[in-house]
């Protein structure tokens, strides 16, 4: 049997079929299409690329067309993807920062220094981040969590003593400042307002998806803070973004976030606790040494001074009616023998320089022997180098009243000389007169000097040693004389 | 307690400022208008669901070189329209700012206020135009800033409607 000539009934219900095939026109054929097209396209890949050809260049207009409509849109759905990625690099960025802070301060060698290395020790940071954290001053004073869509307040949290006016006020009109200067400045190309400073207060502003951290520094932050503004943003949105987007208007939602804020609110107060007392310590610790030096130097100064005195005190000669001891400058008074040794070498061999102890003496006659034999040394040298023993013509007896004369005198200056400590000889000249004959005068005079001499030579302390022979006097002289004459 | 964004808008001059001044906590002064473009204030109310905060976005009003920046209105609650009853071409902009705003914020309640009803003498806006918006679902209040006058019960009436459920 032929087929039915198309025009015929049959013909018509195949055509209908064909065309309900190709161009559904109701819903149920729209339905049996939506159940084949899966499978079909399925099918279609795993045959080969046709399809993947024929689609690319739609699902490729398809995707810029959107994005130019509303790049937000992609922005929002790639955040949560490359915000952590970008979180990482700044991350990163900011531990090189530290590092070459790090390099540079390894340098540096000062009492602060050493103080953040002991820090960064105990606590196992780097010191990078120890330095940074030290040396800038700030205080975290107000911290707002606020719904991005909205500009409404989602939470607010100050440290004690921070006078807010209305913070749902502040919030949107901080969210409507930030759209004023994105708009305005940022040309809406996805840049947003970080900072804003006025005079000595920042505010930081990090963005989520869907929220918007602000923190109010008094002071300049390290950049690490950034980092905590970031992590702590990103906790609170992915603990809450199920009741942030929609958000319903409930603050209530996200109060479990109070914590999270509330470690935001960092800054020099906690900071500052520690080197207030290491400044204590270190002023101790510079007091106890400027002591321990002053009492050493007066300890020094007492034994220096001590040795002065008392070397001064027994000094023959000297009578000390004033002594007094200052820090510096020192001063002693007192009565001075003329005869007595120049106080000079004492002052300085007990360590003094001669400016550092001011001496006033006034003169006066000492009855301490060794003065005394210093005083009576000349006359008596005098007195027995005048005295003559004399003799009769052509005798060598020497006269006994003149011999004693001179016995005594001798005495007297050996006296004397012991107590100086000088060592004496006493040369001893025998003379005659100019009768008789020169060989015999010549004799005679050496038997006068020598018969002296023998009759001295038991007297007191008198030595053989210590008398010579002095040459012979000048003629016409029936004496002997004595030299004295001192030994080094 | 519950908050919610409300955009003020409307012309140039319509009064939108003026018409809540005696109504809202206000901390910024009418200069955020002139530089920034929008100034936020801030209502508490009561409503049937509890007390409501409103947080006020007055957005510079419209004139002829100025438009409204409607982005404004993202995750807004409501809208407030106003117009001025002494110059009808201001509810035309304030019917067109309000369908714009809608396609910002999404369908969400709005009222429209007509001010100046203490000088209802010298209204361009005929009573005509007020019954077809009204049959149009627009919800509308004739309000006076001089007084105060229904400025109270609009804002009421919009925050009852954008009641726990809506966003």
């Amino acid at each position: 049997m032929s087929p039915a000539p198309p025009g015929g009934q049959d013909g018509d219900d195949r055509l209908r079929e064909l065309r309900e095939l190709l161009a559904p026109t109701d819903d149920e054929s729209r339905e049996r299409v939506a159940k084949v097209l899966a499978p079909a396209v399925q099918s279609n890949f795993e045959r080969g690329p046709d399809l993947h050809r024929t689609l690319k260049p739609v699902i490729r207009e398809t995707l810029l067309t959107s994005i130019k409509h509303d790049p937000g849109l992609v922005v929002e759905a790639m955040l949560p993807a490359i915000g952590t990625l970008i979180r990482r690099y700044i991350s990163q960025a900011i531990q090189e920062l530290a590092d070459s802070v790090n390099l540079a301060q390894e340098q540096a060698i000062s009492l602060r220094s050493l103080e953040w290395r002991w820090e960064a020790w105990r606590t196992g940071k780097p010191f990078g981040e120890i330095v940074l954290a030290k040396s800038l001053l700030y205080k975290v004073e107000q911290v707002f969590l606020i719904h991005r869509e909205t500009g409404l307040l989602l939470m607010h949290r100050t440290t004690a003593g921070v006078v807010v006016r209305d913070a749902d006020m502040v919030s949107g009109m901080l969210t409507a400042i930030e759209d004023f200067v994105q708009d305005s400045f940022a040309g809406g190309d996805g840049h947003e307002l970080d900072t804003i400073q006025v005079g000595d207060l920042r505010v930081w502003l990090r963005h989520g998806s869907h929220a918007v951290l602000a923190a109010v520094i008094h002071g300049v932050a390290p950049p690490q803070f950034g980092g905590v503004l970031e992590r702590t943003l990103a906790g609170i949105e992915e603990q809450y973004r199920g009741h942030l987007s929609p958000y319903r208007g409930d603050p209530s939602v996200v109060s479990g976030a109070g914590p999270a804020l509330d470690r935001c609110l960092l800054g020099q107060a906690a900071m500052q606790t520690r080197p207030a007392r290491v400044r204590w310590r270190i002023w101790a610790a510079a007091a106890v040494a400027t002591l321990t030096v002053l009492a050493a130097f007066r300890i020094h100064d007492y034994w220096k001074w001590r040795q002065l005195v008392g070397r001064l005190g027994s000094e023959p000669g000297y009578a000390l009616t004033l002594v007094r001891r200052g820090w510096i400058h020192h001063s002693i008074e007192g009565l001075r023998d003329p005869l007595a040794d120049p106080p000079a070498p004492a002052v300085e061999s007990a360590g003094y320089r001669p400016d550092q102890v001011s001496l006033v003496w006034r003169p006066f006659v000492s009855l301490d022997p060794r003065i005394v034999a210093r005083r009576e040394w000349q006359p008596r040298k005098r007195l027995l180098e005048e005295t003559a023993v004399l003799f009769e013509t052509d005798s060598a007896v020497p006269d006994r009243a003149t011999l004693d004369a001179a016995a005594s005198r001798v005495r007297d200056i050996l006296e004397c000389g012991a107590q100086l400590g000088k060592q004496l000889r006493i040369h001893v000249s025998g003379g005659a007169d100019g009768t008789g004959t020169e060989a015999r005068n010549e004799v005679l005079a050496r038997q006068r000097a020598t018969a002296v001499a023998e009759a001295l030579a038991g007297q007191g302390t008198l030595t053989p040693e210590m008398l010579v022979l002095g040459p012979r006097l000048a003629v016409g002289s029936r004496t002997v004389r004595f030299k004295v004459e001192e030994r080094q | 307690m519950i908050q919610r964004k409300v955009c003020l808008l409307g012309a140039y001059a319509a009064g939108k400022t003026s018409l809540i001044r005696r109504f809202v906590d206000s901390m910024f002064d009418d200069r955020y208008l002139t530089t920034v473009g929008v100034r936020v204030d801030k209502k508490v109310l009561s409503t049937p669901h509890g007390e409501m905060t409103l947080m006020i976005w007055d957005l510079a009003g419209e004139d002829d070189s100025t438009p409204v920046d409607l982005r404004r209105c993202r995750g807004s609650s409501g809208l407030v329209l106003v117009a001025d009853g002494c110059r009808a071409h201001t509810l035309d902009t304030a019917v067109r700012l309000g369908s714009d705003a809608s396609k910002v914020a999404g369908e969400v309640p709005r009222i429209l206020m007509i001010n100046k009803a203490d000088l209802k003498d010298e209204w361009e806006v005929t009573a005509g135009r007020i019954d077809g918006l009204r049959r149009t679902g627009w919800t509308l209040y004739l309000t006076s800033a001089k007084s105060g006058e229904n400025v109270e019960e609009a804002f009421a009436s919009l925050a009852a409607s954008m009641g726990p459920a809506n966003v």
